[in-house]
């Protein structure tokens, strides 16, 4: 028998592990394809899903949800939750590793017809039971739907606005304000916490810039902006430096400039603001629908302290809102083996009892408002719902009048800033012509839209800056095409 | 010990003379080449996974970068249209790179310093034998470094949070009042920077040390005997010999400071205001932060990113020797 000395048991062991590696990381890396089989999800008869979503105030649920289903159907479901800010990533990663999960919430920034002709998803067959359940207008083509096929499932509602005025009521009757409607009254509100002393007035998360710009998006829409984030619907061109969007800018400049702002909200991501303002000590917190339910996984206590007033107007004026038709908000990877069987699992999305609990959860707000009404929620929650059926709009969308739009969003590339570090930097002191930057903003993004337009008729496609003109669309009204 | 030729041709009795000229090898019996053979193979076996995972995850991503920065893709779909030099032009063109570079050489400015000559201090210091506990100290020092990077931005951010953080409690007793150290511009990039030297100092603490332990004890002995004092010994023994480490030594640390995205990251995530977004930041920006990322663009950021390292590096290389041989003139 051969002894095995020290420099060949080192050598085996190392030549082991180069052939396991190289076994490992070996073999051809197929590109995501539909119906195929190449990696990926490995979904299966009897076999294992996985499960990707950025939803933090819905683990709990989902959690739950997913081991119900495996049992119902008989097979494994992973359930994996991704901090939104690191979600596109880790998707944009399992992609190009071929290992995009089966089923996968939407945080991808390209348009539904770049998603189905690069293999990232499946189409999803829905039983007539399901369909059903869901609006009418549920899918849209271009948003959703494809050459009639249904690639995205909206679970979320898109009648919703992102810049609820929450504040703690306790403190509130204590200090003695009223939810504020107009920006005067949040000043006059703010200005009764700081001169009481006890309490911070405000926090916001002003380090995550993408939070911020859109928030600052929705206070310029609600004070006026016709169109959406920087964009007029009407004419089609970017206004960034729209008074609209420097009255709103310039409230939380005053706000800033007064130190009532808690010390660090300058820099603070989203569950650092989040997580202060569960701790109950601070009067007022711009964010979401879906605070309550991001609050109760840090402070269930605070929950029941948590009061809106909606969304600030500058005067008060009634709030108008306007959005998209619905988004998906599920997908099923194009690499998925079973497509049918993802399809099973996120129909079940659309039934009453995942949306009651979605509407439970307080996170964002189901596809069926109706049945916030009937759901345990904190009566802020039920209220904001209530505003949100009778306050946002149907907004109008190149891309839903014409599909080869799709093709100029998906070459578009932001530019190098953007509207929430603007707000950062002017509200830090780095800039002082807030005016002049946003002027800049907007050149960038049109230039930018020029690009792809460009780009885009290069290659053929029939389109145009008037596709993005929609001089007929009126505020306040739901745009039909 | 004698060489197996020359032993042979002791035992032939002829010259050695002729034998000089002739290859080792050719005078090697075949039963030694095949073990010399077999203990060549060994040592290319152990060199294998050196080479495999260097080529893997080294090479191979330089060499895709720059492939990648001559192509527009988003990293979503297959499609990678070739744009030649495109990429480099926008890089070129736009404010915020050339901001980050700034911030990046700044970083490197204020730390590379720190961590060079504090650690050399220090390590003198701790290579004193009369100094008592200089394990504990050297470990004190080191463990930082092992300590991991993410956690330590994390943590830093609760140390430095001008509401309920301990450094604002300590500038509140002095009357100084909430101070924002990183969430303000002028300061965070400093503040950053103070906490990655404390971060990386043992590691720039051992090259010296391990230059230190190189001076032979019998020099210092010399240099007492002959009446120096520990200021003459130190001037005129341990600096000329540690001068030859300081380049290494510089050079390595200031490669080193180039790359600190990740106590950046989780820090600052470049903010307030791109005041601390270095390089790598400005890289990962484009290449996943974006909702459309864009890899051509990022990548080609990193090309001229590299490129930055290596001529500051060489710059660096050039004042050392230069200045060395201007010492060895004059």
């Amino acid at each position: 028998m051969t002894r095995i000395n020290r420099r060949h048991f080192m050598g085996g062991v190392g030549l082991a592990g180069l052939t396991g590696m190289l076994a490992a990381c070996g073999g051809e890396s197929a590109p995501p394809n539909p119906g195929g089989t190449g990696g990926g999800g490995g979904g299966g008869e009897g076999g294992t899903f996985t499960w990707w979503d950025h939803f933090g105030g819905l683990q709990d649920l989902h959690a739950q949800w997913a081991a119900d289903e495996a049992e119902r159907l008989g097979i494994t479901i992973e359930y994996s939750y991704n901090e939104p800010g690191k979600a596109t990533e880790a998707l944009q990663l399992a992609n190009q590793a071929n290992s995009l999960p089966d089923i996968y919430s939407n945080v991808v920034g390209l348009p539904l017809p770049a998603l189905v002709e690069a293999g990232w998803l499946s189409p999803i067959t829905l039983s007539d039971e399901a369909l059903a359940r869901l609006p009418e207008d549920a899918f849209t083509d271009g948003i959703t739907r494809l050459d009639g096929e249904i690639y995205g499932l909206p679970a979320l509602s898109d009648r919703q606005y992102w810049g609820c005025t929450w504040f703690n009521s306790v403190i509130a009757e204590e200090i003695g304000f009223e939810g504020p409607k107009s920006y005067d009254e949040l000043l006059a509100a703010l200005k009764m916490i700081a001169d009481d002393g006890t309490y911070a007035p405000m926090t916001l998360a002003l380090g995550a810039a993408g939070r911020t710009r859109d928030q600052v998006d929705d206070l310029a829409q609600a004070g006026g902006f016709p169109g959406w984030q920087g964009l007029r619907y009407d004419t089609g061109e970017y206004e960034y430096h729209h008074d609209s969007y420097l009255n709103a800018i310039e409230l939380l400049k005053e706000i800033s400039d007064n130190g009532w702002l808690l010390p660090g909200t300058n820099s603070f991501q989203v569950p650092d603001a989040r997580g202060r303002w569960a701790a109950g000590e601070i009067g007022f917190f711009i964010d979401g629908p879906w605070s309550p339910g991001g609050v109760r996984a840090l402070n269930a206590e605070h929950v029941e302290r948590m009061a809106t007033s909606g969304e600030l107007t500058p005067e008060g004026e009634e709030l108008v809102i306007t959005r998209g038709a619905p988004a998906p908000t599920w997908f099923v990877a194009g690499s998925t083996s079973d497509a049918e069987m993802a399809s099973q699992i996120i129909e079940t999305f659309t039934q009453d009892d995942y949306q009651a609990a979605l509407a439970t959860a307080m996170d964002q707000p189901p596809l069926n408002l109706d049945i916030v009404a009937e759901a345990d929620v904190i009566d802020a929650y039920a209220w904001l719902v209530e505003d949100f059926k009778k306050r946002v709009f149907r907004a109008p969308q190149p891309q839903v009048r014409k599909i080869e739009v799709t093709e100029v969003q998906a070459r578009q590339t932001p530019p190098s800033t953007d509207l929430g570090a603007i707000v950062q930097g002017y509200l830090g002191g780095d800039i002082t012509d807030v005016r002049a930057e946003l002027v800049k903003l907007s050149d960038a993004f049109s230039a930018a839209l020029d690009a792809a337009i460009d780009d885009a008729s290069g290659d053929g496609i029939d389109v145009s800056r008037a596709d993005w003109e929609f001089a007929d669309w009126q505020r306040g009204t739901d745009y039909t095409y | 010990m004698a060489s197996p030729s020359l032993i042979a041709d002791a035992a032939t009795g002829k010259s050695a003379a002729p034998v000089r000229g002739r290859s080792r090898r050719a005078d090697q019996r075949p039963g030694q080449r095949a073990r010399e053979r077999r203990r060549n193979l060994w040592i290319y076996a152990f060199l294998l996974p050196t080479f495999v995972l260097y080529g893997m995850y080294t090479l191979y991503p330089m060499v895709a970068s720059y492939w990648y920065s001559l192509v527009e893709w988003n990293g979503f779909t297959a499609d990678q249209e070739f744009v030649g030099v495109a990429n480099y032009e926008k890089v070129f063109a736009d404010p915020q790179f050339w901001n980050s570079v700034k911030v990046t050489l700044i970083f490197m400015l204020i730390v590379a310093p720190l961590r060079v000559f504090g650690a050399f201090a220090l390590a003198i210091l701790l290579n004193s034998p009369k100094l008592p506990f200089t394990g504990f100290f050297r470990t004190v020092y080191f463990i930082p470094v092992v300590t991991t990077t993410a956690i330590v931005g994390v943590v830093m951010r609760f140390i430095f949070d001008p509401a309920s953080g301990p450094i604002a409690g300590v500038l509140d007793l002095f009357g100084a009042g909430p101070v924002d150290l990183l969430g303000s511009s002028d300061t965070a990039l400093m503040t950053a920077g103070v906490v990655y030297v404390w971060k990386f100092f043992g590691i720039t603490l051992i090259y010296w040390l391990a230059a230190l332990q190189t001076i032979p004890r019998d020099l210092y002995e010399a240099a007492r005997i002959d009446g120096a004092g520990p200021l003459g010994v130190f001037r005129y023994i341990t600096l000329p010999m540690l001068i030859p480490f300081l380049l290494i030594i510089s050079v390595l640390t200031i490669e080193d400071c180039f790359h600190a995205f990740d106590l950046m990251q989780t820090m600052t995530a470049g903010g307030p205001f791109y005041s601390t977004e270095i390089v790598e930041i400005y890289i990962y920006r484009f290449a996943f932060a974006a909702s459309i990322p864009q890899l051509g663009h990022a990548s080609a950021a990193a090309v001229l990113f590299g490129l930055l390292v290596l001529v500051v590096v060489l710059m660096q290389a050039w004042a050392t020797v230069a200045s060395r041989r201007w010492g060895n003139r004059s």
